[in-house]
């Protein structure tokens, strides 16, 4: 599959599913770009958005098989990832595979669950495997994990540490639509449309999983130019000295935003990266994977400010700008 | 049997014969052939000329002539505004003839002058602020030696970027990449065309040049500012990109198809406010010198609708506009208004073109005629309209003539055969009378005739109302060929070069300044007036963000405790004030009324005052900057709670 196909493919899915997710555009295409680089999405945003309606319909227009986890307080390591039950007619143990033996996963509030449980579930992303009892299982592929968080409620929650947010490939923000957005949601609405019943919405499926795991091995074949390394080194590197942050971005951020924007580069039909692609994507890459001093934080600097104020500090490489 | 002269003889008779039936042949096919006038004109007046359909044209007194010949209810049905006219009588002035025609030039009202001016004056301003920040800009960049290192630069590339000389022309660019192109290094002529491209839009203010932005990032805000623009620059951006990051080669047939997109671009985005001006300034030009010819043009008196009349009887009319002396055609017919300015060169190339073959029309007009016309039109001698009849030897070539036409001159011939070369050959046929004189003659010079008519009544719009004056012009017209041209004071008012026309327009001195105009652009955009530097993107800061900034270096001092006992004393006196407490009342009182307004239990809103109280003791040993922070902002919603001006005019700016 080359560049061009499979920039067409992805235009089909984007636009079937903006179809029904209406006014999350950049969100949509993040998610994808984070698809198509094997990687996996933090969403944090407030109620009633349209989060869960994103992973459903997802799974809808890629083929995919999914499910859903409400993480709560209570929720254990075994209710992710499976265990051994005891089967009285074998007189065995059988395991019972867990909601993440599934292609795409919605975790829900993943900040409600407590740390153990946590780990299991983000051990299971980065491994694409899960062990019990000592026999390690793969996970199927394509494997996409789609993880929510609220951050209004603060209290009872779990916030995830640093180290297990740096599994994310990105963490998008989604945002409250604006009122010409809002009129097209109320539109749609009335025309019909009840996100709890999908199959009344006629959502067509655009791909099957094997073409999927077909595009994530064709991004490799993008080709990044040096000066780009050298870009994307640079800004990673801009973090870890930044006045602003207490500590900078780990050298996984730096392989995201690679090969971010080597998916981004394919998605538009390109075999090439370009500068913007690794700059529209510094944001979503680096948001997480940094950390505010104090003071900065008392300002009400939020370490969105800071990628952008690392991005206007790196030159852009072919600038012509003396 | 027939000799051999005899053959040659009867082939010259046979080729005189068929030659002679040709000419015949000829002039029937160039005779229009008769039609009724009564439906064209009828077609002709439904269109709408003022003077038929416009109660305030301005009519002159050669206009009010025909008021008695318009009298009846035929006219009145065809014409009903033109009754309304009559009754205003003269108000304009009748159009001079004596001297060659001026076109009155469009005068600018105050509102365009004030317009023009305040645009010349905007001109210049800008240019002196451009030479201004030019100025200022070579100040502040200094040498290349003073230059601070680029941040995160290695020493080679800030050595480098110190010592570059960035050039921004966008002219020079492009010869640059030219040249580079013709040297074979397509790579630095595509990057020379590309940075064209980018300075070019910078220069529209469609883009800002900074070393952080992306392509992505130009064309977004391009198509923001002109989104017409946005798909070609995008396009010519990702041919660029191809080169810079995609690893295609760069070569000759890239480097073409990248310029010219730059260039197509550049042109464009110069055409459309180019094209706009020229539209602007030809059209008010245009529209300002055809307003009193339209007017005299449409009045009774004037040719338009007697020009559409002959197009739709089948002639080729039309108005002549270049010099008479340059006729040509010999197959045409011109006739002669009396507003046409004629010198002696015009009558002799009149003469030697009727001579060749052409039919000339004299339609009266005070001027003396030419010997080789024999006839004189003399001034008129009765005021009575008279009725037109065929003169007795033309009365089966104007059998049916029903015309009328107003008062005016008559003919007088002039005696033929005198001998001399200029004079008639033989004397004038009488055509028409008018009355009892002699109102058209007609007389064969060489190949061709002349007819003159007394007057031009003929051929004024008026007599397309009169009985049947339409069909009596196109019976006269009809036997003269299909091209009537008509003379008048428009013709050779045309210049011959441009150097008379700018004589004539007076000219010189705008033409001087506009040179002197591209001399001066040349001189600025050709030529820098200092070494080129990028434009400085300056701004005026907002309030908020000098607080800001302040407040950041309190912070990077450590200093938040100072900032909090300066906001603490601020926030008590504000309180102070709002509650109009008097400078004897302690902290107490203080409290005590924000308590009873603020609902607020009274302990805690004194421990907050008192730990803002400027100089409490304890105070500089307070806590983090954390705390000291949370204190402020509650000091902000107590005086938020209290209310004052500060908030109403917030509130108000929020609303």
């Amino acid at each position: 599959m080359n560049a061009a196909e499979l920039g067409q493919k992805v235009r089909e899915i984007h636009a079937e599913i903006a179809r029904v997710v209406i006014g999350q555009d950049e969100v949509v295409e993040h998610t994808l770009i984070a698809l198509l680089a094997r990687g996996h999405v933090l969403l944090e945003g407030a109620p009633g958005l349209g989060k869960t309606l994103l992973v459903r319909v997802l799974a809808r227009v890629l083929g995919c098989e999914s499910k859903r986890i409400q993480f709560t307080p209570d929720l254990m390591p075994s209710d992710v990832t499976g265990g051994n039950v005891f089967s009285q007619p074998r007189g065995a143990f059988e395991f019972m595979a867990g909601p993440v033996f599934t292609q795409l996963l919605l975790a829900d509030e993943i900040n409600r669950a407590p740390a153990k449980t946590q780990s299991a579930l983000l051990e299971a992303m980065q491994e694409r495997s899960v062990t019990v009892d000592g026999t390690t299982r793969p996970l199927p592929s394509p494997f996409l994990v789609i993880a929510t968080q609220n951050p209004i409620e603060s209290q009872g929650t779990y916030p995830l540490p640093e180290a297990q947010l740096d599994r994310f490939f990105f963490k998008l923000d989604v945002r409250a639509p604006d009122a010409a957005v809002e009129k097209a949601i109320l539109v749609s609405h009335l025309g019909g449309f009840d996100a709890t019943a999908l199959d009344d919405a006629r959502i067509e499926r655009r791909t099957r999983p094997e073409e999927l795991c077909a595009m994530q091995a064709a991004i490799r074949q993008v080709r990044v130019d040096d000066s780009l390394l050298e870009y994307i080194a640079t800004i990673v590197g801009h973090t870890r000295a930044h006045r602003w942050l207490y500590f900078g971005a780990s050298p996984r951020a730096s392989l995201a935003l690679l090969v971010g924007a080597q998916a981004r580069a394919a998605m538009f039909g390109r075999d090439f990266v370009t500068p913007d692609d690794v700059k529209s994507l510094a944001r979503a890459a680096l948001r997480h994977r940094i950390g505010l001093q104090p003071d900065a934080e008392i300002e009400g600097i939020s370490t969105d400010d800071c990628v952008v104020e690392i991005l206007r500090e790196v030159r852009v490489p072919a600038s012509i700008a003396a | 049997m027939i000799g051999k002269p005899g053959a040659v003889a009867l082939l010259l008779i046979t080729a005189a014969a068929s030659g002679g039936t040709a000419h015949a042949a000829d002039e029937q096919a160039r005779r229009i052939p008769h039609r009724d006038a009564a439906p064209i004109v009828r077609s002709v007046l439904e269109r709408p000329f003022a003077f038929c359909h416009d109660r305030r044209i301005p009519l002159t007194e050669g206009d009010l002539r025909w008021r008695d010949l318009l009298q009846s209810k035929e006219a009145q049905a065809r014409c009903p505004d033109l009754l309304e006219a009559w009754k205003r009588g003269a108000t304009a002035t009748e159009p001079n003839h004596s001297g060659p025609s001026e076109i009155p030039l469009p005068a600018a009202g105050p509102f365009l002058q004030t317009f023009v001016w305040m645009g010349l004056g905007l001109l210049v301003a800008l240019f002196l602020a451009r030479l201004f920040s030019q100025g200022v800009a070579f100040r502040r960049s200094g040498s290349p030696a003073e230059r601070p290192p680029v941040p995160g630069a290695s020493v080679s590339e800030a050595a480098a970027a110190s010592t570059a000389d960035v050039e921004t022309d966008v002219e020079r660019l492009l010869s640059r990449a030219r040249s580079e192109a013709a040297a074979g290094q397509f790579q630095q002529a595509i990057a020379d065309a590309y940075a064209a491209l980018l300075r070019s839009l910078a220069g529209a203010g469609a883009v800002q040049i900074e070393a952080d932005r992306t392509n992505g990032d130009h064309v977004r805000e391009v198509g923001r500012r002109f989104p017409a623009l946005r798909s070609p620059v995008e396009a010519t951006f990702a041919a660029v990109e191809e080169v810079q990051f995609g690893g295609a080669p760069a070569d000759e047939g890239r480097f073409r198809r990248i310029y010219d997109g730059v260039v197509g671009l550049i042109v464009r985005r110069l055409a459309q406010p180019l094209a706009i001006l020229l539209l602007c300034g030809f059209g008010s030009a245009l529209s300002g010198c055809a307003f009193q010819r339209v007017e005299r043009d449409q009045a009774p008196s004037g040719h338009a609708a007697v020009l559409a009349f002959l197009q739709q009887y089948g002639f080729e009319a039309r108005e002549r506009l270049s010099a008479l002396t340059s006729t040509d055609d010999p197959t045409g017919q011109l006739v002669v208004l009396p507003g046409a300015t004629l010198d002696e060169a015009g009558w002799t190339a009149i003469e030697q073109w009727v001579d060749d073959g052409g039919t000339l029309f004299v339609a009266g007009g005070d001027r003396e005629l030419p010997d080789w016309i024999g006839v004189a039109i003399e001034p008129a001698r009765s005021s009575s309209s008279g009725r037109l009849t065929a003169a007795p030897e033309q009365a089966a070539r104007f059998e049916r003539v029903r015309a009328v036409v107003p008062p005016g001159p008559h003919l007088r011939p002039l005696p033929a055969g005198g001998g001399s070369e200029h004079e008639p050959a033989e004397p004038a046929r009488p055509l028409l009378l008018r009355a009892a004189t002699l109102y058209a003659v007609e007389q064969a010079h060489g190949e061709g005739r002349v007819v003159v008519l007394a007057d031009d009544s003929l051929f004024a719009n008026a007599a397309l109302l009169v009985e049947d004056d339409a069909g009596l012009l196109a019976d006269l017209l009809r036997e003269g060929g299909r091209t009537v041209e008509l003379a008048g004071e428009l013709t050779g008012a045309g210049s011959p070069n441009p150097l008379t026309s700018v004589r004539r327009g007076r000219l010189a001195p705008a033409m001087l300044q506009l040179a002197l105009l591209v001399l001066l652009f040349f001189a600025c955009k050709g030529t820098h007036f200092g070494r080129p530097v990028d434009r400085i993107a300056t701004h005026r800061r907002a309030f908020s963000e000098h607080v800001r900034a302040v407040g950041l270096q309190y912070a990077r001092a450590h200093a938040s405790r100072r900032a909090f006992e300066l906001y603490g004393g601020y926030g008590i006196e504000r309180l102070r004030e709002r509650l109009r407490l008097g400078r004897g009342k302690g902290l107490h009182a203080v409290a005590e009324g924000v308590a009873a307004r603020g609902g607020r239990p009274i302990g805690e809103v004194m421990r907050l005052l008192v730990d803002a109280h400027p100089g409490a003791p304890g105070q500089t040993s307070g806590g983090s900057a954390g705390e000291d922070l949370a204190s402020m902002r509650q000091i902000a919603t107590l005086l938020t709670e209290i209310g004052g001006a500060g908030e109403r005019s917030r509130a108000r700016a929020e609303g």
